[in-house]
């Protein structure tokens, strides 16, 4: 006799937030869908003023924090930054169940394709099912829901609000990261990587 | 001609040792070429000409409509004078009832990618689609409305070309086949360029007029199939 036994495989999925912007709505929406087990990692690129942000992720459940900084990345258009980004995602969370960008960058559609990864724009909400995640995105005259394959990249629609739980979290160390770190070469990153330069101010 | 083994090999071509290629045959190098030549030999520069336009179709009430944004941005590129106008369309052959419309502001060229699937927006697809065509055609610029649907195709595609984008230019205005793209942000007006083709901007509805409709004018067709499978599980 056979017999078929379907089972739930339970896994613990791994998020990346990348603060682009006030990052309240994207702990929300992330801490509505982590279940036990899961953990997110939050990513920022820039100066030392992104650590307050960065804190605050940690007090919401954030298990690690990453600066991205270097003198080599400064002058980058959207090109070289999803350069960056890549990078970190393909070296630090190759497995990660999704990248979310916490305000749409034209950064993230690049990201997504140099990552071969579908893209999902103005999420207003995400689900959490057996089979893995469901957002619904808001096109203004348009909704739908999506199944979300593992490894995409997500933004949430601006103006979206969702109170995240502060969950007391002590603060760690934020891990800085250059170019080395991300094994980028310099002449592929900041502005000897980009592609648009501002040329003169009218 | 142009080989210049001989010269490339005893390093002595001042072409040859600027990277530019030689194409006077026996390489006495760049002085003794008549002025322009090397330059209109110049086989490295990019032979990208024409404007690519992304027309925007929305389906409301089983009424088709082109977004304003993409009949303002043909008009903006009939204006510029830049070579030929390429458009690009996505759905079922309900679009066809469209072409006159689209002719008529401009288009030289409609590129309809067929395929009743692509009625709904598909990112990838939509994004492989217009590099596959930009492939085909080879424009200098490509022009995007920055509707939510346009502002999320206009990056994919242009990473998938390898090329930089500007997003909501405030005016666009073309020296040759360079796209010179002006953003407004904080009150101040900024000039930008791209040094890879081809150049991709995104535009607000509103920001250029609408151009008057050429009635009778006539253009060219062509069915184009995507054989990807960027299509989103839409539940």
């Amino acid at each position: 006799m056979n017999i078929n036994i379907l089972a739930t495989v339970y896994r613990h999925m791994d998020y990346v937030l990348f603060v682009t912007g006030g990052p309240d709505s994207a702990l929300g929406m992330l801490q509505s869908v982590m279940q036990e087990g899961d953990t997110f990692s939050a990513v920022a690129i820039g100066g030392e003023k992104l650590d307050e942000i960065l804190d605050t992720c940690i007090s919401a459940g954030a298990s690690e924090t990453y600066r991205l900084m270097d003198k080599a990345f400064i002058g980058s258009d959207t090109w070289a930054l999803a350069r960056t980004y890549a990078a970190f995602a393909g070296k630090y969370h190759p497995g990660a169940e999704a990248l979310i960008f916490a305000r749409y960058s034209s950064a993230m559609p690049m990201l997504a394709h140099l990552i071969r990864a579908q893209q999902f724009c103005y999420v207003a909400d995400m689900e959490r099912d057996d089979l893995g995640m469901i957002v619904t995105q808001d096109y203004g005259d348009d909704r739908r829901r999506c199944r979300v394959p593992s490894g995409s990249v997500i933004s949430l629609k601006e103006g979206v609000d969702i109170p995240f739980q502060d969950k007391g979290a002590s603060t760690s160390d934020v891990r800085i990261l250059g170019l080395e770190d991300l094994e980028l070469a310099e002449m592929s990153v900041g502005s000897f990587g980009s592609r648009v330069f501002e040329r003169e101010v009218c | 001609m142009g080989g210049c083994d001989g010269c490339a090999s005893s390093g002595s071509c001042p072409s040859y040792s600027s990277g530019d290629s030689c194409s006077s045959g026996s390489c006495g190098g760049e002085k003794k070429l008549p002025p322009g030549m090397l330059e209109h030999y110049n086989t490295n520069q990019s032979t990208a000409d024409g404007t690519l336009v992304f027309i925007e179709v929305s389906d409301k009430g089983g009424v088709q409509k082109i977004e304003p944004v993409s009949i303002q941005l043909l008009g903006k590129a009939s204006e510029m004078q830049g070579g030929r106008i390429f458009g690009i369309v996505f759905g079922g052959p309900e679009r066809k009832e469209l072409y006159k419309e689209i002719f008529s502001f401009g288009v030289d060229t409609l590129y309809h990618v067929r395929d009743p699937r692509l009625s709904v927006f598909h990112p990838e697809a939509y994004a492989e689609s217009v590099a596959a065509v930009c492939e085909r055609v080879i424009p200098a610029t490509v022009l995007i409305g920055s509707t939510p649907r346009g502002a999320e195709l206009a990056p994919r595609a242009a990473a998938s070309m390898g090329t930089g984008i500007v997003t909501e230019c405030s005016d666009l205005a073309l020296e040759g086949r360079k796209l010179s793209m002006f953003r407004v942000s904080e009150g101040r007006k900024t000039r930008y360029e791209c040094i890879t083709f081809p150049q991709v901007a995104t535009v607000k509805e509103g920001v250029f007029p609408f151009p008057a409709a050429q009635e009778g004018r006539g253009g060219t067709a062509f069915y184009w199939q995507y054989k990807g499978d960027g299509f989103k599980q839409i539940l």
